[in-house]
């Protein structure tokens, strides 16, 4: 029981830490740009970093909660599942920034030096230290 | 049961593995210092590759601007901080007229409003093809065309390729050309025809001054070309004699003024990588040495169970290699993982001109850390090799007790 405590805790708190900083990230850290575009109507709206950030907000949430539960659970399947989820959370936020939504496309807009990169790098960490506790779950003996 | 052949990449690897505590922390010691280092030496090479790419691309020996605008053109030039000034436009023909000027060409400077391309102004320069010597020389690697009233040139950080139109104070101009990366202010600049630039300027009303909106002939900045036994300073003196509103800049100052502040960054970052390279040499052999000797007793043992010194010391290298590869390529792993992503962002933070060096440059700095931070390891377990060579098994067994 005590070795099973050792293995799940460390992983669920990374995971939770990786979740609240990749608030700090977009929050606090590296924000994306806060301008507003004028449309043909002549109303305004967020620039796509924009939108881009509230979708990787929500993983951060997603990843919160994904480490609590790899806190609580005990079970092997289970805490691989979780953990797979989690290099899923890492390749979802990778594409959001990337290919799917994007930042503004101008190298000299705050979201595409700083808070693009940053995600980027954040998404590798992430990736390789799923991959990494998934070995380890995966090795570990039934 | 599985049993293992014993041989010394077993039983390295057995003993990195068995004493994980020891090992990941040797890892990681490892790894911050490549990192230092890897950054310190790409930091140090870009501000170099950004300084020498500036040097060529000034092109003038001498820049007249109006009086007490130097900070300005440096900022233009250097941290593509977007500035308007100018000077009469008579100052050119001046110019050319004094003894020593080979060459002279006009630049107009305009500090654009928000465009298409960009949140923040940029800086659109305007020069005349004709008498230009200074942008035509690199502009021509990208782009030999003859530059029309509506075309204009970008740098490599404005969003546009070439083809595509942008709009300036109501007026669309083509893009026929973009810029390679220059590490310096042009990169986030518009070239254009000086004509069309002042068309631009007085189209858009954004001068208070009236008598000067409608001039033809207005001017930021006179680029001189001297004559080959032209005396700089001389030259300069003469120019100011005549033209006291103006402020005529040495290059060669201009330049070696930036320069050595650039080389002073430049010490302080070799600085503290030697420092740190220093610090880490000393830090890793005395914790090797530590680990090396707290095993005295483990191998002694081996000794009297059979092993040779010869494997033993095989054993000892093999571990303190794999653990300077591991920390090694993890630190340069982390260092790349900063210094490329951010590139952009860290020019900006230092205001210098900052370039990456080319790809071989880079992987030649990266075989250079990884080589050097490797070595460390085996280099520091040698003193102890040579020390268990001297000592007696009995000994060996006894000392930690």
């Amino acid at each position: 029981m005590d070795g099973q405590k050792r293995l799940k805790y460390p992983a669920g708190i990374a995971v939770v830490i990786f979740g609240v900083l990749l608030l700090l990230l977009l929050l606090v850290i590296v924000p994306v740009c806060d301008g507003q575009v004028e449309t043909a109507s002549g109303s305004f709206i967020p620039m796509k970093c924009h939108w881009m950030s509230q979708a990787v907000l929500l993983f951060a949430c997603l990843l919160i909660l994904l480490g609590i539960l790899l806190m609580a659970s005990a079970g092997r399947e289970t805490r691989l599942m979780l953990l797979i989820v989690t290099a899923a959370c890492a390749v979802c936020v990778l594409l959001l920034v990337t290919a799917l939504i994007g930042v503004c496309g101008s190298p000299t807009m705050r979201c595409n030096y700083a808070t693009k990169p940053a995600l980027q790098v954040f998404s590798v960490v992430l990736l390789v230290f799923s991959g990494a506790s998934i070995i380890n779950v995966a090795r570990k003996k039934k | 049961m599985n049993h293992k052949k014993l041989t010394v990449f077993t039983l390295a690897f057995e003993n990195i593995k068995r004493n994980r505590f020891r090992s990941v922390w040797l890892v990681i010691l490892v790894a911050v210092f490549a990192f230092a280092i890897f950054c310190g030496t790409v930091l140090t090479g870009s501000l170099d590759n950004g300084i020498k790419t500036m040097a060529g691309r000034v092109g003038a020996d001498l820049m007249v601007v109006a009086q007490g605008y130097e900070v300005d053109l440096e900022d233009t030039l250097l941290r593509s901080e977007p500035s308007t000034f100018y000077l009469d436009g008579e100052v050119l023909e001046g110019v050319r007229g004094i003894a020593g000027v080979e060459e002279a060409s006009s630049q107009l400077f305009i500090a654009s409003l928000d465009a298409d391309c960009c949140t923040v102004p940029v800086q659109l320069i305007g020069y005349d093809p004709e008498s230009d010597f200074t942008i035509k020389n690199w502009l021509v690697n990208v782009w030999d065309g003859a530059l029309g009233q509506d075309d204009i040139v970008v740098g490599s950080l404005i969003l546009a390729e070439p083809g595509d139109q942008l709009v300036f104070f109501n007026k669309v101009y083509n893009v026929v050309a973009k810029l390679d990366d220059t590490g310096m202010g042009f990169d986030s600049s518009i070239f254009m025809n000086r004509h069309a630039a002042q068309v631009m300027i007085a189209d858009s009303g954004r001068l208070s001054a009236d008598e000067l909106k409608h001039r033809d002939d207005l001017t930021s900045a006179v680029m001189v070309k001297l004559s080959k036994d032209a005396d700089a300073q001389e030259v300069a003196a003469a120019i100011q004699a005549e033209y006291p509103q103006t402020d005529a800049v040495v290059s060669s100052d201009f330049m070696r003024d930036i320069a050595s502040r650039l080389t002073d960054i430049s010490k302080l970052t070799i600085g503290i990588t030697v420092l740190l390279w220093v610090v880490a040499v000393m830090v890793l052999f005395f914790v090797f040495s530590i680990v090396m000797d707290s095993r005295k007793k483990e191998l002694g043992l081996l000794i009297a169970l059979g092993a040779t010194r010869k494997k033993l010391a095989r054993i000892m290298l093999l571990e303190s290699f794999v653990i300077t590869l591991l920390g090694a390529i993890c630190g340069i792993f982390a260092a790349c993982l900063i210094l490329f992503p951010f590139q952009t962002l860290i020019a900006g933070m230092l205001e210098l001109p900052y370039l990456l060096p080319s790809a071989q440059v880079i992987f030649a700095y990266m075989m250079l850390s990884l080589g050097v931070t490797v070595a460390i390891g085996p280099i520091s377990s040698l003193s102890f090799i040579r020390k268990l060579s001297k000592t007696d098994v009995y000994s060996l067994i006894k000392e930690n007790d």
